[in-house]
């Protein structure tokens, strides 16, 4: 296949963004209609399955025990690996037709953010009197590179030309989260960290070559057998190597997407069955993982102010670069998504129960920002 | 060509990954997972064009890749590829379950009653009296003379010649046969099993009371009830809710295969059922009480079955202890070439016996050569129970184990070929 050529409309964006089928299948009715009221409906889902992780975890009721989050870890793994597939898969359909411009403006977004969330974070860490079990720099980087993803947005067909220019932008600062975010990850994992990116990236290349030659020419039984192994193999390459499934992730889509023939669209058709149940899955083990103590309290309020406050700015630095309207450009950048969630459960995974408060204070704020974003009144849907 | 093409490039990727150092992660079992996925069925691919089972090239892979020749899958990813063990089992002895038809099989009744009962007596009583005369040159601990090397012998003698119903059923499964020989030799193997676990269980009863290891259970009658029918009562119940769903609900059978097995899988230990027995239950009730109507399910086994068969027979290859073969294998290969001979002998008297011996039934011992988990699992009870001779019996036992696991599918499916049940399903 082409770049871009005959894509599927829901895979020119994250499609994980709006990831919950329990809106698409109806027993959300609520949050169906509220867009009506002038309300996003992302939000309902992504808090309830945290919320629901955090009262079955072991913080909460305990259902969820140390010991059964421990036993996930290998699925969390796998889901990262999904989601790092379907960023690539989104990233590389929209950067194949997105000019320099929004390159630019997606960049300038995403080292805003960072610098104010980040920044100001560390600087109010210092000032306070919170005490943060491991090196507060690497964490408040961390903590800024999440805070920086923001979530797609879906546009109706007929959308301006403007609103998908934004929704465009909003895909696009999900490169920050993979470049800067897996890179200073797999510094605080330790080791040689140029020699495993590397055999991460080259690896996950030849996972995405092998599916190229394998997935095409395979009958229904053996793809399924190709597309769940590819997945594993990249979910593992990234755990084994401590540099994030969603990097290896990327890097096989982004061969998929490349290469000429239908990988990109297999994978993505096979992927699709799996995705919704380990996104949630995802987000309940964020949850489970979530402690309730002052530390998190705290870097929650921080955290969503300071991310406030670094969107706007982006918007007034970014609109006009990127013809933007402002008032549009603003709430599609407010609403976070998942991918800040999942790149915070992923350094948990790696540098373990030294950085709760980092997974913790992540999902908690991108679930208070999210419903933040969820009450701005916005006027671009169908503009 | 591309398939050899992209199974090198995986190699090389598990190659690059191994050498950028040790796993930074407690949790890497991802990685051997979509690898043996992946390169096992290629290699089963190859298996079959050389008119081998699938499984003997997915043991292979897992032999090769394995601990004691490359190392792409180590010890620590062997160990964890046994996580699937279970759900393994139970899908496969689900699939056993749903494949026998009591109407069909009432036509074989007979013939599966003498044979299997010939075979595998005649099998425990001729070892037993060999293994017996033949203890004080064996490289096992003294145990005495008269009731303690008796019990002894024939605890062994009831590992030496057990069948594996898992890998009877996973030849038959993934080769699609169907017809008079396969429901005969999965019959047996699945009656075999029943009457491995009660002579198991009375055994190392007499072997406990023999050595006073410990003193004899008086509830040993309740704990084989609630071990055997208790099992299939509870796999029925779960059968019949499986039964209900298919008939009501009927949407993403896979998914609800998977979990049903998951679901026996996680529950039977629990509760100390034996959980062949209780998924043989679950597919028996569907296949016989309420059958499915169409192809669904057919489809949803064909679908789910695929990539499990895949990595549990590449996890059982990947833990074949190779320097075990090594240093018991002459006593290994001997016994195993007594035991061949004694259910070959046995099985052409007991065909003969059943007027059978003009029928498909005369290659039936080809099938019941395999050995594989539940033999296993029995030798790690001995071992745990008697430390000292159980100990070494059970080296003994994993290396027999190795090479009827090779053995066994080869001769299965040759069987199978020669009958021209395969691909019937």
């Amino acid at each position: 296949m082409q770049p871009g050529a005959e894509w599927p409309p829901e895979l020119g964006r994250d499609v994980l963004d709006h990831q919950p089928a329990a809106v698409e299948g109806g027993w959300l009715w609520l949050p169906r209609r509220r867009p009506a009221l002038g309300v996003q409906a992302t939000a309902v889902p992504t808090l309830l399955f945290v919320l629901l992780g955090a009262a079955l975890g072991p913080h909460g009721f305990n259902i969820l025990t140390s010991a059964a989050v421990d036993h996930l870890q290998a699925v969390v793994w796998v889901a990262l690996a999904v989601i790092g597939v379907f960023i690539g898969l989104g990233l590389f359909a929209v950067a194949a037709d997105a000019n320099s411009g929004i390159f630019a403006s997606g960049a300038i977004t995403a080292a805003v953010t960072i610098a104010t969330v980040a920044g100001g974070l560390y600087g109010l860490v210092r000032q306070s009197s919170i005490a943060l079990p491991v090196d507060p720099l690497a964490g408040c980087i961390l903590i800024g590179i999440c805070a920086s993803v923001s979530a797609a947005v879906q546009t109706a067909d007929g959308a301006s030309p403007e609103v998908r220019r934004a929704a465009r932008l909003a895909d696009l600062d999900d490169v920050p989260l993979l470049v800067l975010g897996v890179t200073l990850l797999t510094a605080v994992v330790g080791g040689s960290v140029a020699l495993r990116l590397l055999v991460t990236i080259a690896a996950s290349g030849a996972i995405g070559f092998a599916g190229c030659l394998l997935f095409e020419r395979a009958s229904e039984a053996e793809r399924g057998v190709f597309v769940t192994g590819a997945v594993l193999l990249l979910a593992g390459i990234g755990a084994y190597l401590g540099t994030s499934p969603l990097l290896s992730g990327c890097v096989a889509a982004a061969v998929w997407v490349r290469v000429p023939g239908s990988a990109d669209r297999i994978s993505a058709r096979d992927l699709r069955t799996l995705q919704h149940p380990l996104v949630a899955l995802l987000l309940i083990v964020a949850g489970a993982l979530v402690e309730w103590n002052v530390t998190v309290l705290w870097l929650t309020g921080c955290i969503v102010i300071l991310r406030f406050a670094a969107k706007l700015l982006a918007t007034v630095v970014v609109a006009p670069l990127a013809r933007i309207s402002p008032s549009i450009l603003a709430v599609v950048l407010l609403q976070p998504g998942i991918m800040g969630i999942a790149l915070a459960v992923s350094a948990g995974q790696l540098l373990g129960d030294d950085y709760n408060w980092l997974v913790s204070s992540v999902t908690v704020s991108a679930v208070v920002s999210e419903a933040i974003a969820a009450f701005m009144p916005h006027d671009y849907e169908g503009a | 060509m591309a398939r050899f093409a992209a199974l090198l490039l995986i190699l090389g990727a598990m190659v690059g990954v191994q050498y950028a150092g040790p796993p930074a992660s407690s949790s890497t079992v991802a990685l051997p997972l979509g690898f043996a996925l992946i390169a096992a069925y290629l290699l089963g691919a190859v298996a079959e064009r050389a008119r081998l089972p699938r499984l003997s090239g997915y043991l292979v892979f897992g032999l090769l890749c394995g601990p004691f020749l490359l190392n792409l899958i180590t010890a620590t990813m062997a160990r964890d590829l046994q996580l699937v063990n279970g759900f393994a089992l139970a899908l496969i002895a689900l699939i056993a379950g749903l494949e026998l038809n009591f109407t069909r099989l009432r036509t074989h009744l007979r013939g599966v009653i003498v044979i299997g009962g010939i075979v595998m007596m005649g099998s425990l009583a001729l070892m037993t009296l060999v293994l017996w005369a033949a203890w004080p040159w064996l490289p096992f601990d003294d145990v005495g003379a008269g009731a303690g090397r008796l019990a002894a012998a024939l605890v062994t003698a009831a590992l030496v010649v057990s069948f594996s119903p898992t890998v009877t059923i996973a030849v038959i499964a993934e080769s699609r046969s169907r017809g008079p020989l396969t429901e005969l030799v999965m019959a047996i193997v699945i009656m075999a099993d029943l009457l491995l676990i009660l002579i198991f269980a009375l055994a190392m009863q007499f072997a406990r009371w023999a050595m006073s290891s410990a003193p004899a259970d008086v509830g040993l009658s309740v704990q084989l009830s609630w071990e055997i029918i208790g099992s299939i009562a509870f796999g029925g119940i779960i059968g019949a809710a499986f039964a209900a769903y298919l008939r009501v609900i009927g949407r993403e059978i896979t998914l609800a295969l998977l979990a049903v097995c998951a679901l026996l899988a996680v529950v039977a230990p629990l509760w100390h059922f034996e959980l062949i027995l209780a998924a043989l239950g679950a597919g028996l009730v569907v296949e016989n009480i309420a059958p499915p109507q169409g192809d669904e399910l057919r489809v949803a086994i064909e679908r789910g079955a695929l990539p499990v068969l895949i990595v549990f027979f590449a996890a059982a290859g990947a833990s074949l202890q190779l320097d075990v073969l090594a240093v018991i294998g002459p006593l290994a290969l001997l016994l195993a070439a007594g035991r061949f001979a004694l259910i070959r002998g046995l099985a052409a008297l007991a065909v003969r016996g059943a007027g059978l011996d003009d029928t498909p039934a005369r290659m039936v011992w080809m099938g019941l050569i395999s050995q594989a988990g539940v033999t296993l699992g029995l030798a790690t009870i001995v071992a745990t129970e008697f430390p000292a001779w159980g100990g070494q019996v059970r080296t003994l036992v994993v290396a027999l184990t190795g090479i009827h696991v090779l053995v066994g599918p080869i001769l299965l499916k040759a069987a199978l070929q020669r009958a021209g049940e395969i691909g019937e399903v």
